[in-house]
């Protein structure tokens, strides 16, 4: 069931439901690998939908940008059954990130100093752990993004 | 996750979850005395403190009632218990990453069922919840998930039923024969989170027709 998101100007649609039901089977396990509990990378206070309209298409770019480049393509693990999960969520963020090229490339997809500024705290965070720690955390992470997704 | 671990003291600690009203349950280990007791701490994921829940101190009980302090929909949680038994063993252990909105199983709806001559309406009351909105109100179900909708099939025979479904809470199947008994059956769906309730059913007659008498 695909899903409207409003992103400002730039309107695209997503599958989100699938991409939870896909992220569910690797979910717990992935985030029992987590021991950074007391630290979280996606904050409320730098979410999706608290970011103004015009500034979520950048924000949102820049976020796959991170998992589908840092996240995905370096969670080590020996299990196949996650590595072929992890491939097929890259290829829908993909398929997600090329709608918001769409955009850019229609000038709908501005980065003001809000969605600069968030995106440099959300990197922060991610930086501030060990690489392989901030991997796991963020991909334990997902179904927050894809809940500031689902509400857009 | 296991912090400290006397094999055998404690197990399955895990929540459960029913129109986001959230219970934190376990279960004692093979090798525990009856007199082993209890204690519950929680935290939302992020934040560094663990917070004693008042009323799950030293308790015997292997359940407590977490709804309050996992109310913050756009939170996550974790929850700890700790059995210690009288000849000083101990053991902690921790749940997954809970996630109120993703872990909360939805009730059957509540329905009545009003039988006519020719037809039967199914009217579907509101389902609180124990979650406050920003004014302080408890929220529906329908509030929390927007793309909430009902589901609802009258059986007529065995081969023939009757659907309807929609986001409204009153419904009416027309046509049917008087003085004779159907079942209904409703279901909540939440697509987008893939949920979906238990079915309420009722057994209702319709009523006789009288005109001609």
């Amino acid at each position: 069931e695909l899903r409207t998101l409003r992103l400002g100007s730039c309107v695209i649609t997503a599958n989100l439901q699938a991409i939870r039901n896909v992220f569910s089977e690797i979910r717990d396990s992935v985030q029992a690998r987590d021991e950074n509990i007391d630290m979280r990378i996606l904050r409320n206070t730098g979410s999706l939908q608290d970011t103004k309209p015009s500034d979520r298409c950048c924000l949102l770019r820049h976020l796959l940008r991170l998992y589908l480049d840092r996240v995905f393509k370096n969670y080590q693990t020996s299990d196949h059954h996650t590595l072929r999960i992890i491939s097929n969520l890259a290829n829908s963020f993909l398929t997600i990130k090329k709608d918001l090229g769409i955009c850019h490339d229609h000038m709908t997809c501005h980065c003001g100093k809000e969605a600069t500024e968030k995106y440099r705290q959300i990197l922060h965070h991610f930086e501030e752990l060990e690489p392989q720690a901030a991997v796991v955390k963020a991909l334990g992470e997902l179904n927050i993004l894809l809940r500031w997704m689902e509400e857009m | 996750h296991v912090t400290e671990d006397t094999p055998g003291l404690l197990h399955h600690v895990k929540f459960q979850s029913q129109n986001f009203e959230s219970i934190l349950m376990w279960d004692s280990g093979p090798t525990s005395p009856p007199d082993t007791v209890y204690s519950v701490e929680y935290k939302t994921y992020g934040q560094r403190q663990w917070l004693a829940k008042a009323g799950c101190q030293q308790t015997t009980r292997k359940s407590c009632n977490l709804t309050m302090e996992t109310g913050n929909l756009t939170e996550l949680y974790y929850a700890r218990v700790t059995a210690l038994s009288p000849g000083g063993r101990s053991a902690t252990k921790m749940t997954d990453r809970f996630s109120p909105l993703y872990h909360t199983t939805i009730k059957p709806p509540d329905v009545t069922c009003v039988p006519k001559v020719r037809s039967i309406q199914m009217m579907v009351h509101p389902m609180p919840t124990p979650i406050l909105g920003e004014d302080g109100h408890q929220l529906t179900l329908e509030k929390i998930f927007q793309d909430l909708f009902y589901r609802l099939e009258l059986q007529v025979n065995r081969t023939y039923q009757m659907h309807l479904e929609g986001t409204q809470r009153e419904y009416e199947f027309v046509g049917l024969t008087p003085d004779t008994e159907f079942i209904g059956v409703t279901t909540i769906s939440v697509p987008t989170w893939s949920k979906e309730s238990a079915p309420y059913v009722c057994r209702v007659r319709t009523l006789p027709d009288r005109t001609w008498t």
